[in-house]
């Protein structure tokens, strides 16, 4: 509940009349005022602790946020081990529970992989061969949450969301467009989408609160090129190819935005999915556009020193 | 069938002429729409109204062309890409649609901008993914393989004659 999308989705529930009670765990506190909702800080990666906790709290749903991208909020190492240990822990004693009747996970559209031997925009059918670290900690949260869900006989969603962005949302791809110049591929400008914070807490909502089962992919509208989504925040793209992008990804580092693999696929191969299923079985209607949500990114960009504000 | 929607732009319905000073500003700060197979409607808009209107085609039975919704034109002669781009200019001119044509060069530059141009890959799930998006697919080398992706959608014959610099003649079956 730490991060920007799960402190959404609390305050979303808060708001709900048909939902008693809402408790969270992570292991930075939320980034908003909450009203009704509990938060207990907690490691996700201390296995024993999460369990211990989530069997005192018995929830009937569990909505697991807590597959964080590498360089998101935490250290490429610590996002994975915490999703891939918090996960087993905290769906594990859910279910021990008897009490649990629906589990929503966080999954990504990186479980498909990109490029040659892969579909240019996946339904949820297509076969999932992600290509990057990411993506594969998305794919065993997924499929540790099914088979838990098997066993217990309960409905699992896994929310495949193309890449979070938002203006506060911490996103590797979100620091790196916001670089005054940006690496892009020199030979290919392929297509990719991404889904605003907004929408993918409506999408964690609706699933809690509905009917859905098995994986949805979670979609914004159309999509942008990277020399396209560069170009919309007035930065200088700067083709690269070959063994440049080794060089490009120092810098970028140097600059503060990491570029890790799943985003430097992106940057390559691009990437989308087919996401009309989450209209039919999560009723999400009206998501921002792809090139809407990326506008969002850079207008936090500008932000005014307060010494600056009041000379002005 | 989705097929508007990228900033008020019909990604699959022929659009007006825009002046090339306002088109080319507009490009430079990144403000066109893509659609997720990587098409630029208004580029291809750009490049398909000269083209139709320099070659020389008699469009038979273009009225038997969809004006909405997925369908597949299937070329029967299997000559390749020359035909598939007159069967895509004759749906500019005849339905006023953006056709998009399966299968192109797996190549660096030239096939980004076919992709660009509306190309997508010859596969079956590009294919189907294409339909269930409501749009118009020319397919001019089809195998077996690749058709399962049409499965459930409109298939219509198309014959081509005529060689490129020459007159041609798109008859569009039923």
């Amino acid at each position: 509940m730490g991060g920007q999308l799960g402190t959404r989705v609390a305050q979303l529930l808060e708001a709900r009349a048909d939902v008693d009670e809402v408790v969270g765990l992570d292991a930075a506190p939320p980034r908003r005022q909450l009203r009704r909702a509990s938060f207990r800080h907690l490691d996700p990666a201390d296995a024993d602790a999460v369990a211990a906790f989530t069997t005192d709290v018995a929830p009937d749903v569990v909505a697991h946020l807590g597959v964080e991208e590498p360089h998101g909020g935490a250290s490429p190492r610590t996002a994975a081990e915490r999703a891939r240990v918090g996960t087993e822990a905290v769906i594990a004693a859910a279910a021990a529970t008897r009490r649990l009747a629906r589990v929503v996970v966080r999954s990504g559209i990186e479980v498909y992989g990109r490029g040659r031997a892969h579909p240019s925009v996946p339904a949820e059918d297509a076969p999932t061969v992600p290509g990057s670290p990411f993506g594969r900690s998305c794919l065993h949260v997924e499929e540790v949450a099914f088979a838990l869900g098997r066993v217990a006989g309960i409905p699992v969603v896994a929310l495949r969301f193309a890449p979070v962005v938002g203006s506060h949302a911490p996103s590797p791809l979100g620091r790196l467009l916001r670089l005054p110049v940006v690496p892009v591929c020199a030979y290919a400008d392929p297509p990719f989408s991404v889904v605003h914070t907004e929408d993918a807490a409506e999408a964690v909502v609706a699933a809690v609160v509905g009917d859905a089962n098995g994986p949805v992919n979670v979609v914004g509208v159309g999509a942008a090129t990277p020399w396209q989504a560069v170009r919309l925040g007035g930065r200088v793209p700067v083709p690269v190819g070959g063994p440049g992008w080794a060089l490009a990804g120092a810098l970028t580092e140097l600059a503060g935005a990491p570029v890790p693999p799943h985003v430097g696929e992106l940057l390559r191969h691009g990437r989308t999915a087919d996401g009309s299923l989450a209209a039919d079985v999560l009723g999400l209607r009206d998501l921002h556009h792809t090139q809407a949500a990326l506008a969002e990114v850079f207008e936090w960009a500008s932000v005014t020193p307060l010494r600056a504000a009041a000379v002005a | 069938v989705r097929t508007a929607g990228a900033f008020g732009v019909d990604v699959d319905r022929v659009g007006e002429p825009e002046r090339i000073r306002k088109m080319l500003r507009r490009r430079a700060a990144g403000r066109f729409p893509v659609d997720p197979f990587g098409s630029d409607p208004l580029l291809h808009d750009a490049v398909a109204r000269p083209a139709a209107s320099v070659s020389r085609l008699d469009v038979v039975g273009g009225e038997r062309i969809p004006r909405i919704g997925p369908v597949v034109l299937l070329v029967a002669r299997r000559r390749g890409v020359g035909d598939a781009i007159a069967v895509a200019l004759a749906v500019h001119t005849a339905a006023r649609r953006r056709a998009r044509i399966v299968g192109y060069p797996d190549l660096p530059v030239l096939g980004g901008l076919a992709r660009r141009l509306g190309a997508v890959r010859a596969r079956a799930d590009d294919l189907a993914g294409l339909l269930r998006a409501g749009h118009v697919a020319v397919v001019a080398k089809g195998d077996d393989a690749l058709l399962e992706g049409a499965a459930g959608f409109p298939v219509i014959p198309v014959a081509v004659s005529g060689v490129f610099p020459g007159r041609r003649r798109v008859e569009v079956g039923r």
